[in-house]
């Protein structure tokens, strides 16, 4: 059975399962293509896997040597890749079948920001601090692309894979044609540049048709991907603290949903920009990751918990 | 497989090869097994294989056989068997005739049954006869204690003479010597069998010290056997048989001249020697059996009528006698090196074996009448025991008359054997000497070819007589064996044994010639020589060996081994030198490989002995040598004298007492005594030793001494308790102490961190974590109107990993604890710096239409809560919250209604929030509202909106927004200002009603908590708390303040006021709004301020700080609402008995 997410189903989601698998702040979430698994990754060095079907915790495995960030998941079942936050900054390819690394991803000299996956194929972007963004593939060690930017890089595929974005120095996105990204962006879209933040991530919709620039201030926009028009900016939720606040798509690309440092769930109807809801979950401290369950009615929010939010209305008015 | 090419493989093994195409040496010896082990799948290879085996020494065939090479063997007889391939299984057979075998090796797999039935059923007559006479040679092991044990390793060798041409292996091994000598002695002993036996001996000989312990083993069993025989016939006439088989093995040669010489003098000084010999395997047999207990005094017996019975046997074979001897002498050597034994037996050779061992020596009362006995029959055929301890003193006295002899005399090996020969005339019967005479010179030559292996060579070349007379000499230094014997039994070495083949080889070898040369010389003599002999052998190893080299390490060897054959007279120590053997050969194969030569390896362990002797002797050597030896063994003054002393008591009286004062007494010997008095293991040990390295002349006479010292070391008493035992006190070192409880730094720094981390999480989770899962885990509904994801479709990786998922185990952790710190590393993987391509940050093709500049374009301004909501009556901007009103709420009001205050206080939101306009409408159903208080908890703002956009007031913040919220704001201001008294004074429903003027909370802020007294009814605590801050903003708005955002609704009059009430305060007031006007101002904010009144703080907390709701929600419900909050969730769990309200639209 499926069911249409309509405001009153978004406004109706509760927090149903909470985890406190993690001593410390979870830095990055990410639900696998099939929404059946959720993999998280925190300051305190774990990664631990949940199942969304059954809501549960189903694995942890740690990274204390190297630290771990901007875990995502890859198309292989059980293997996940993440950026380092000791030793080096490199990016490793993780199987946690046997808990066993892979392969790594050395290049990168100064943190990796912006970590995203080809929703096709087996090769992944990455941005770093040292202004740099790397194209790379699972499959071999070595880069198989590199841009200097002037400024901080952020990096996200669109749904099918064919292109991806660059969004440089909080100011521009720039299009790339994977099979051609070698001639420079096919489109440069030039915004207005954000004065009182940076941008921290790029999301395309899960109809490719927008893209959502997520911030480290407490404002989210969002423009046009096909031609980068402005099209929303949604506000109204506290970031005090700097904090790069994940904002998210739901699958239909109706909603956008934000954390807060006030720890609840701020909603947003895309389309018209209206604050649809306020959710609040109790979470403790700063929700800094949020995520829609890209095939189910699921949210998941974490600050040092990970809350699992289902909706009790599942019918229009 | 490709073909194999005989040649080709030859040459691929050529590396491991000798010239004669025989294994080269015992490091080979391994490295050829294993290559057989795996590539003899092919008849060509298993024929080379075969071929080359036959061509090896048999020392190496024996380690061949020893590792894994039997039960290879056995595979090819199998194989070829079942082929029916009679030639192959002929050439098999043939090489196992070579083999050197033991009853242990032959219980290893089926062989034996094998060439049984091969004998019966062999494919031709060759095979036939083959696999008959290598029965019967194994069976001759089996049978026979000697040949079982000590024969085992050699008796490949005569087969070898016998169907191959044993000649050639002859020169270089000492098996081969053997077979020579065998060969010669087939002379006169021209039957295979005797050949085999011949072999057997000589493999006894060379096996000596490591056999001895076989042999002891073998005796025992042979001595069982010849008791059974003996019970079956009292005569022994099978042990006999078997024993004078014994004798044949080791002296076909020596037999004929023997016999010869035995004709010549008198056959019963070569029984007496014979029987000696025969005495000492009896003894040592007897010595088992004495072990075994009384069986054992009746084998004595027995055996001495054996002896009797071999010696009247023996007459005609008196060579056997003489082989006996050697072997005996052989294993005196080795057991003479060992321990007392030897030296017991050399003494009173029967009396001796006796004596030898420890237990020999318990047996040796017993022993000692069965070696009197044996003496009797010795001195019956030559003289009395006495004679033959006189015998064995007459060596010694040979030995030093041969000195002077010799001084007087020239070194020539007659003269030597002449010599000798009178030692032993004057001491015992001049016949005898004559007999003994050859037989010594038999035994020596044997010894000497015992001891060295070499040594036939040197025999052969040089004066043979000489050197074997040094042999014999050396005999006497067996006793020095025997000393050593003591440390034997401490030890089981293999070395010796090699050396005694290498011995008797040679000696069979030697003999040959310089028992042809010196028989008659030597038959004088043969008596007493038999103890002489041992240690003339020894003398004259030691001189060659001297010659040689590896003197110490061999002597320390061969001594231990001795050793360990004497002390082990019980069944089990038998069988546990059973086993030595094979060690033993062993090590004498790599004392082979090691010599460039089989003689010389063998010769290297006689030479071990020989050294010290050497030494001494090599001073002397040159010319009177081998007497001067002698006659410094005799001159080592002390130790001979005391030594014959000695031997002479023990000969009188064997009794054990009368060994330990003659052991003090050889104690108290200066070389000796120290011996004496630490072991006699040590004693042995040290008079080689004092030999060696005292000076020429010493050392001879030190050896000397050992050996009588031996007679007396049949003390073979354990050393005192306190020797045996060493007690070393061990201080302790502080620095070696390790606190196991000591924790590392990294330790000490995770405790510390677990630690500090629970202490935060309790705190943390004690007093900030109030999450609580707000319903139950449901089935997950799928979204609709989803894109399909790529998923991934073009991924190898997962291909990639789920192969590898399919070989590799997952990783399992069981609990917390076993999960490691960090996943195992990634395998190194080579990184290639290459160039990487760069993607340019500018489109190349310069296109600028493919630029959208929108930079001078603000963002769009934020937006508010959607007003359309609002007008319906769920009020759906607010969503929810509406829907809740409407429903819920209405219900509500019911009860609401009724419940005087409460009621009042949600009417008034809800009117607002439902519509603004219906405002009247509502009041009375308003009451709902409060229900929606606590829906708005989540949705504060959403309610708001009903107002106006109020929303947006609690959403965007922006004041500017609001637009729509202006009218509110004004309410708000109004309100606000006012509010604050409103409140107070706000009796509730007016409030509510005013809805709006209800605003009034603006006011409410500084009111708040004023108010929330003032209302009097419940209000006055919820309100109380909430509204303090939050009220002015949000009082007015009511919607706006509950956005808790409030800040945000500050646009309306809240702003100002917002912006402090901002967060939760700001729905303070609404709370404010009394009782009642809570509940507006719930509604307005969330509604849930509904339930303000009492609740209001409730009211207040969802919506703005969630004060209201979260504090109030409950006091509201039960007050005001009474609706049922968990139902309302989704599930209650009082059902229908819950006192709360349960909706049936509440899901909206």
């Amino acid at each position: 059975m499926k069911i249409k997410l309509i405001d009153s189903v978004v406004r109706s989601f509760k927090v149903a399962k909470i985890f406190r698998e993690n001593t410390d702040k979870i830095n990055a979430i990410d639900f696998a293509p099939n929404g059946e698994h959720l993999i998280s990754c925190s300051e305190d060095d774990q990664i631990v896997i949940y199942d969304c079907e059954k809501g549960t915790q189903s694995r942890t495995v740690n990274s204390k040597k190297y630290g771990v960030d901007l875990i995502h998941f890859t198309h292989a079942n059980n293997t996940a890749i993440h950026s380092s936050t000791k030793v080096d900054d490199t990016i490793r390819y993780l199987s946690l079948h046997d808990n066993k690394y892979l392969r790594y991803f050395p290049g990168h000299t100064k943190k990796v920001i912006s970590l995203c996956i080809s929703p096709v194929e087996d090769s992944f972007l990455s941005g770093s601090l040292d202004k740099t963004l790397r194209l790379w593939d699972l499959r071999s060690p070595n880069c198989q692309g590199l841009m200097h930017l002037s400024g901080r890089p952020i990096a996200a595929y669109d749904p099918e894979g064919l292109i991806f974005a660059a969004g440089v120095n909080s100011e521009s996105i720039k299009l790339y044609d994977l099979r051609s990204f070698d001639k420079g962006p096919f489109i440069t879209f030039k915004l207005n540049q954000e004065k009182e933040c940076d941008w921290t991530g790029l999301k395309f919709s899960r109809d490719g048709k927008t893209i959502l620039i997520s911030t480290n201030g407490s404002v989210i926009r969002l423009v046009d991907a096909f031609h980068g028009t402005p099209l929303q900016t949604f506000t109204g939720y506290p970031n005090n603290k700097g904090l790069a606040i994940e904002a998210s798509f739901s699958p239909d690309s109706q909603f956008i949903f934000s954390g807060s440092t006030d720890g609840r769930v701020h909603i947003w109807n895309a389309d018209t920009g209206n604050k649809i809801s306020v959710l609040n979950g109790d979470h403790p401290g700063p929700v800094q990751c949020i995520q829609f369950n890209p095939k189910y009615m699921m949210l998941a929010s974490a600050c040092t918990n990970m809350a699992f939010w289902l909706p009790t209305s599942e019918e229009g008015p | 497989m490709p073909r194999i090419v005989p040649l080709q493989l030859l040459k691929c093994l050529r590396v491991l090869l000798d010239n004669n195409g025989g294994i080269l040496s015992a490091l080979e010896v391994k490295r050829i097994a294993g290559l057989m082990q795996k590539y003899s799948k092919k008849l060509v290879s298993k024929c080379v294989y075969v071929q080359i085996l036959k061509s090896t020494k048999t020392e190496l065939l024996g380690d061949f056989m020893a590792s894994n090479g039997w039960t290879l063997v056995y595979n090819w007889l199998n194989d070829s068997i079942r082929a029916m391939n009679w030639p192959l299984v002929q050439e098999i057979l043939e090489l196992l005739l070579l083999s050197p075998v033991d009853v242990n090796r032959l219980k290893i797999n089926s062989a034996p049954i094998l060439v049984k039935a091969l004998c019966k059923d062999g494919g031709n007559e060759g095979v036939r006869i083959l696999a008959k006479r290598l029965v019967e040679q194994w069976l001759k092991i089996v049978t026979e204690n000697t040949s079982g044990a000590p024969a085992a390793a050699v008796p490949a060798i005569p087969p070898q003479i016998g169907v191959t041409a044993a000649t050639v292996t002859d020169p270089a091994t000492g098996g081969t010597v053997d077979s020579a000598s065998s060969s010669d002695s087939t002379d006169s002993a021209g039957t295979p069998v005797t050949m085999n036996y011949t072999i057997a001996s000589a493999q006894n000989s060379n096996n000596h010290n490591s056999i001895t312990i076989k042999w002891k083993s073998v005796e025992h069993l042979d001595t069982d056997d010849m008791n059974n025989v003996d019970d079956d016939g009292s005569t022994q006439p099978s042990e006999a048989g078997v024993k004078s088989s014994k004798s044949p093995e080791t002296s076909a040669s020596l037999q004929n001249l023997k016999k010869s010489s035995l004709d010549d003098s008198c056959s019963a000084e070569v029984k007496s020697g014979e029987e000696v010999d025969n005495k000492k395997h009896k003894s040592a047999r007897d010595k088992s059996k004495r072990s075994e207990k009384d069986r054992e005094k009746d084998r004595k017996s027995s055996s001495s009528h054996r002896s009797s019975s071999s010696s009247h046997k023996s007459s005609s074979s008196s060579s056997s006698k003489s082989s006996s001897k050697s072997s005996s002498s052989s294993s005196s050597h080795r057991s003479s090196s060992s321990s007392d034994k030897h030296r017991d037996k050399d003494k009173s050779r029967s009396s001796s074996g006796s004596s030898s061992s420890k237990d020999k020596e318990r047996s040796s009362s017993s022993s000692s009448s069965s070696s009197n006995k044996h003496k009797s029959k010795s001195s019956s055929s030559s003289s009395s025991s006495s004679s033959s301890s006189s015998s064995s003193s007459s060596s010694k006295d040979r030995n030093r008359d041969k000195e002077k002899d010799k001084s007087s005399s020239t070194a020539t090996k007659q003269e030597k054997d002449n010599k000798l020969m009178p030692p032993p005339a004057p001491t015992l019967s001049p016949a005898h000497s004559p007999a003994t005479g050859t037989v010594e010179k038999k035994e020596k030559a044997e010894s000497e070819t015992q001891k060295p292996r070499s040594i036939p060579i040197m025999s052969r070349k040089a004066s043979i007589s000489i050197e074997i007379r040094r042999d014999t000499d050396k005999a006497a230094t067996v006793k020095t064996y025997q000393s050593k014997f003591r440390s034997h039994g401490l030890t089981e070495e293999a070395p010796p044994p090699p050396s005694r083949k290498g011995l008797k080889k040679p000696t069979s070898i030697v003999p040959t010639p310089s028992a042809l040369l010196s028989s008659t010389v030597k038959r004088p003599s043969p008596p007493p020589r038999d103890s002489p002999t041992e240690k003339k052998p020894k003398i004259d190893m030691s001189n060659v060996t001297g010659h040689v080299e590896r003197p110490g390490a061999a002597k320390l060897i061969a001594p231990k081994k001795i050793c360990t054959l004497v002390e082990t007279n019980l069944f089990s120590d038998a069988l546990a030198a059973s086993i030595e053997p094979k060690k033993v050969v062993k090590r004498k194969r790599t004392q082979s490989a090691n010599s460039p030569t089989d003689k010389d390896a063998p010769l290297a362990p006689l030479k071990f002995y020989q050294d010290t002797l050497d030494e001494s002797k090599g001073d002397e050597k040159s010319d009177d040598s081998t007497k001067e030896n002698d006659e410094c063994r005799s001159s080592s003054p002390n130790g001979s004298v005391d030594a014959d002393d000695d031997d002479i008591p023990l000969k009188r009286v064997k009794e054990d007492i009368e060994q330990k004062v003659q052991k003090e007494k050889a104690g108290g010997e200066s070389v000796d005594a120290v011996e004496a008095g630490s072991d006699g293991a040590e004693d042995v040990p040290e008079e080689p030793k004092k030999p060696g390295p005292g000076c020429g002349p010493d050392g001879p006479p030190g050896v000397l001494m050992l050996h009588r010292r031996k007679g007396p070391k049949k003390k073979l008493t354990w050393q005192p308790e306190d020797k045996l035992t060493q007690i070393r006190f061990f201080e302790v070192d502080l620095s070696e102490r390790v606190n196991v409880t000591k924790q590392t730094f990294t330790e000490m720094k995770n405790l510390e961190r677990y630690s500090e981390r629970d202490a935060l999480n309790i705190s943390r989770r004690g007093f900030d974590d109030s999450m609580q899962p707000q319903m139950e885990w449901r089935p997950l509904i799928e979204v609709d109107n989803v894109p399909d994801h790529p998923n991934g479709n073009l991924s190898k990786q997962r291909q990639v990993q789920a192969e590898r998922e399919a070989t590799t185990l997952r990783a399992l952790y069981f609990s917390t604890d076993m999960i490691p710190d960090s996943a195992a590393e990634a395998e190194l993987e080579p990184h290639f710096a290459h160039d990487i391509p760069v993607i340019p940050m500018d489109d190349l093709t310069g296109n600028h239409d493919a630029v959208n500049d929108y930079s001078d374009l603000t963002w769009p301004e934020p937006k508010g809560y959607a007003p359309s909501g609002i007008g319906g009556v769920g009020g759906n901007s607010g969503g929810p919250d509406i829907s809740y009103n409407d429903g819920g709420m209405n219900n509500m009001m019911g009860p609401g209604h009724g419940g005087p205050p409460n009621m009042m206080t949600n009417n008034p939101f809800q009117p607002f929030a439902n519509n603004f306009m219906p405002n009247g409408v509502n009041l009375p159903p308003n009451q709902q509202m409060p229900m929606q208080g606590p829906v708005p908890g989540p949705v504060p703002g959403p309610i708001n909106a009903p107002i106006w956009q109020n929303q947006m007031g609690p959403v965007g913040m922006d004041i500017n927004n609001m637009g729509g919220m202006p009218p509110q704001n004004y309410m708000g201001n109004q309100f606000g200002s006012p509010g604050g008294p409103p409140y107070a004074s706000g009796p509730p429903q007016p409030f509510n009603q005013g809805f709006n003027p209800m605003m009034m909370n603006g006011p409410g802020p500084g009111l708040g908590p004023g108010l929330g007294p003032g209302l009097g009814p419940g209000l006055g605590p919820g309100i109380g708390p909430g509204p303090g801050p939050g009220m002015l903003p949000n009082g007015p708005m009511m919607h706006n303040s509950p956005n808790g955002p409030m800040g945000p609704n500050g646009p309306m009059m809240n702003n100002s006021p917002n912006g402090p009430m901002g967060p939760g305060p700001g729905l303070g007031p609404m709370p404010n709004g009394g009782g009642p006007r809570n509940n507006n101002n719930n509604r307005n904010k969330n509604n849930g301020g509904g339930g303000n009144w009492r609740s209001g703080g409730n009211n207040f907390q969802e919506n703005s700080g969630g004060n209201w709701r979260t504090a109030g929600s409950g006091s509201n419900r039960g007050g005001n609402t009474g609706i049922c909050k968990q139902f309302m969730r989704g599930h209650c769990k009082m059902g229908k008995s819950c006192k709360y309200v349960h909706p049936q639209n509440k899901r909206m």
